[in-house]
């Protein structure tokens, strides 16, 4: 009783924050310093877009810190529901507002200032991040000056740096009290000219900076230019598949081993009645998950991540931007699609950056169109062992790279075809815009980004495909070792299936694998090979180089494989995304139309390919 | 290059690249103040900095602090006018 009580004081005593800032200031690094947490930040502006809240203790306090979307201005970086509601709860005030702004751009951080001080109750704190960029500039920043000019303390901060956070903290601690009391906004609205103004005159008294500038640099123009803009994106995406094959290869055939190698040991310690199930079902299907998913994965997503940390992808959508034009789409489309290369449930939740309603919509509905990492490894799989099993030896690392890639500019194109469809006939209306900050190029914190993104990213997706394969794949395996008239039941389905697979070039268990796995999209293969298995052909597909046999022993050709991998690009979306989709949305229509849309798709590609191998079969 | 050059006052999507002018004023515009939340509001210099391969959108340095891309048919509902002397910069 005693502690519950203890507990509840300290809840009420509670002292709240809001984080508020220009977008790209650094924000979500700001934040996951403060409270611990592993907010994931993106060098574009929009990618916080719920408010994310976090608690820290600083001298026996309890903080609690929300997160808002980036802003240029006050009003709008607080309409945000959540945000509101608390702010309607204690009348605005007992609350304190962290106002961040960038050290190179002080101008705009001290104008939102200004803003916040006409319009708001409740104190604010000034806290200017990047010193460490901006003193390398030359830039001087006065802060004691700046604070008594505006009002409010000011302390200059690099985010990196723990010791700067705790300094931080400690203003924060000093001077909560006297700043939640709450204050009357202090002077009438004035117009966001004249405040601009006395921002530029407020920051030529406190700071001091050299008069070059450094924001438009070589970069941009060597990366945004007509002759290699979209040659050097296309290389650079080449080069992380190429790494990603290429160094996949070789932990996944010494994980495969690894694991082959342990079973009979563990076969040995589980009673026979059991044996199939755990160690044919559960435990082949979970193995064959990490050992074929994992590597590549851990060495895509840190690399693309890196990219998205130096501030790339809004140039991709800079560059892209004229295509989605066309398609009656804003180019911010471009990093929902990136986001979704990553999971496509988190693509879906991303579109809330477009900027209506109708695109988006159309940006949930094609979502599902860029293979997600689940999908990605399996084309990288089969496009290693199938495709690079049928070219000469000094091809085959370079085979699968473009044939992965040549399928990702596919699905890119699909997907503005899609758009363009639906914005000319479902959804109508609405003048697109692109309006986006382009962020500076930052150096990424390497080492730090990768494990983070590997900790992040890749662990907690595998560790979501394991969770749903086991039960799967007991599933699975019952289904096939469950004879019905002397057929295993697997198989039995399968057959059924079998007409409509030969019809668009695959098979009956190529279909079954991806009925079966709507839970996850990682699952396909290995319920695939069990298919095969249970069938007969093999009793042991476990090792990588086995597979490209059993894989030819089930008739496969190359038209089987493409086609495969169409379907593997455009079937449906996994069942995390369709739940997604409904929650983002509330609307069935937009659910049925994300289930059918890669559908229609994908069958209708999978019918051409097989009419014009037969067409080919024919001539010669 | 045409200029639908009035009191020298002219829409930003005609300014040329690598030249700075000051906001005058923002035309009506669909989206409701977006463009002044972006940060385009009259009296901020801006530059044309650079193009996307297919010459749009346009990336335009703000106050000479961030870089913010806008297609053409969204530039032209800011109107702007060079800078008298010296191009003036802002850095902070």
């Amino acid at each position: 009783m005693k502690l519950t009580s203890f507990k509840q004081k300290r809840a009420a005593e509670t002292r709240r924050l809001y984080l508020l800032g220009n977008p790209n200031v650094g924000k979500s690094t700001v934040f996951n310093a403060m409270t611990g947490l592993r907010q994931h930040t993106g060098n574009w502006s929009g990618k916080t877009v719920d408010a994310a809240r976090g608690k820290y203790t600083y001298n026996d306090r309890e903080y609690e810190l929300t997160d808002l979307p980036g802003t240029h201005s006050v009003n709008s970086g607080f309409s945000e529901e959540s945000v509101t509601a608390d702010s309607i709860a204690d009348g605005g005030q007992n609350a304190v507002t962290l106002i961040l702004a960038d050290a190179s751009a002080l101008k705009r951080g001290v104008a939102l200032v200004l803003e916040f001080l006409e319009n708001r109750n409740g104190g604010a704190v000034l806290c200017v991040n990047f010193c460490d960029i901006a003193e390398r500039r030359g830039i001087k920043i006065n802060f004691e000056k700046l604070s008594d000019v505006l009002g409010i303390p000011a302390v200059g901060i690099t985010a990196k740096k723990r010791g700067d956070i705790n300094r931080l903290k400690e203003l924060i601690d000093k001077n909560y009290d006297s700043l939640s009391k709450g204050t009357a906004p202090r002077r009438s609205r004035s117009a966001p000219e004249a405040q601009l103004k006395r921002a530029g005159e407020i920051c030529a008294e406190c700071s001091d900076a050299p008069a070059s500038n450094t924001a438009c640099g070589l970069a941009d123009r060597v990366l945004t230019s007509r002759a290699f803009g979209i040659p050097i994106m296309l290389l650079f995406f080449a080069g992380i598949l190429w790494l990603t094959i290429e160094g996949a290869n070789y932990p996944s055939e010494l994980l495969s081993r690894l694991f082959g190698y342990i079973k009979p040991y563990l076969a040995a310690c589980v009673p026979s009645p059991v044996k199939g199930i755990l160690i044919d079902g559960i435990y082949g299907t979970v193995t064959w998950i990490v050992a074929v998913m994992l590597p590549p994965m851990a060495i895509f997503f840190p690399l693309f991540t890196l990219l998205e940390d130096a501030g790339f992808l809004p140039r991709i959508a800079f560059n892209l931007d004229r295509c989605y034009a066309r398609c009656g789409m804003s180019g911010k489309q471009c990093l929902t699609q990136c986001m979704g290369l990553g999971c496509n449930a988190v693509g879906v939740c991303g579109c809330r950056i477009m900027p209506d309603e109708k695109q988006r919509t159309i940006a949930v509905i094609t979502n599902s169109l860029i293979p997600c990492n689940g999908r990605f490894a399996i084309l990288i799989s089969l496009s290693a062992i199938f495709i690079g099993s049928m070219v000469p030896d000094h091809l085959a690392g370079l085979m699968p790279m473009l044939c992965v890639l040549i399928l990702i500019c596919l699905a890119f194109a699909v997907s503005w075809g899609a758009s363009l469809f639906f914005s000319k006939t479902l959804f109508r209306g609405g003048e697109a815009v692109f309006a986006m900050e382009l962020p500076e190029y930052r150096r990424p914190e390497i080492l730090k980004t990768l494990a983070v993104s590997l900790i992040t990213r890749t662990i907690k997706i595998v560790w979501r495909a394991i969770l749903v394969s086991a039960p799967t794949g007991a599933v699975i395996w019952l289904l096939a070792n469950t004879t019905v008239g002397g057929v295993p039941a697997l198989t039995r389905l399968s057959m059924l299936l079998d007409p409509a697979g030969r019809l668009i070039g695959v098979d009956g268990f190529i279909l079954l694998a991806f009925i079966l796995s709507l839970p996850a999209n990682e699952i396909t293969m290995p319920i695939l090979i069990m298919g095969y298995t249970a069938a007969g052909a093999m009793t042991d597909a476990g090792s990588l180089s086995n597979l490209s046999a059993l894989l030819s022993q089930n008739g496969w050709t190359l038209l089987t494989a493409v086609n495969m991998m169409l379907l593997t690009l455009f079937h449906w979306p996994c069942a995390t995304t369709l739940i997604t989709i409904y929650k983002e949305t509330k609307s069935l229509k937009t659910l049925a139309l994300s289930f059918l849309t890669p559908c229609v798709i994908g069958i209708s590609l999978c019918l051409i390919t097989k009419l014009l191998a037969n067409a080919v079969l024919l001539i010669v | 290059m045409f200029l639908s050059e009035k009191n020298g006052v002219f829409p930003l999507n005609e300014l040329d690249r690598g030249s700075a002018a000051v906001i005058a004023e923002i035309k009506a515009e669909p989206g409701g103040g977006r463009l002044a939340e972006m940060g385009f509001v009259p009296g901020e210099t801006v530059q044309n900095g650079f193009s996307s391969p297919a010459g749009d959108p346009t990336a335009y340095l703000l106050g000479g602090c961030s870089l913010v891309a806008l297609r053409n048919s969204e530039a032209k509902n800011i109107l702007v006018k060079i800078i008298a002397e010296q191009k003036e910069r802002c850095n902070i």
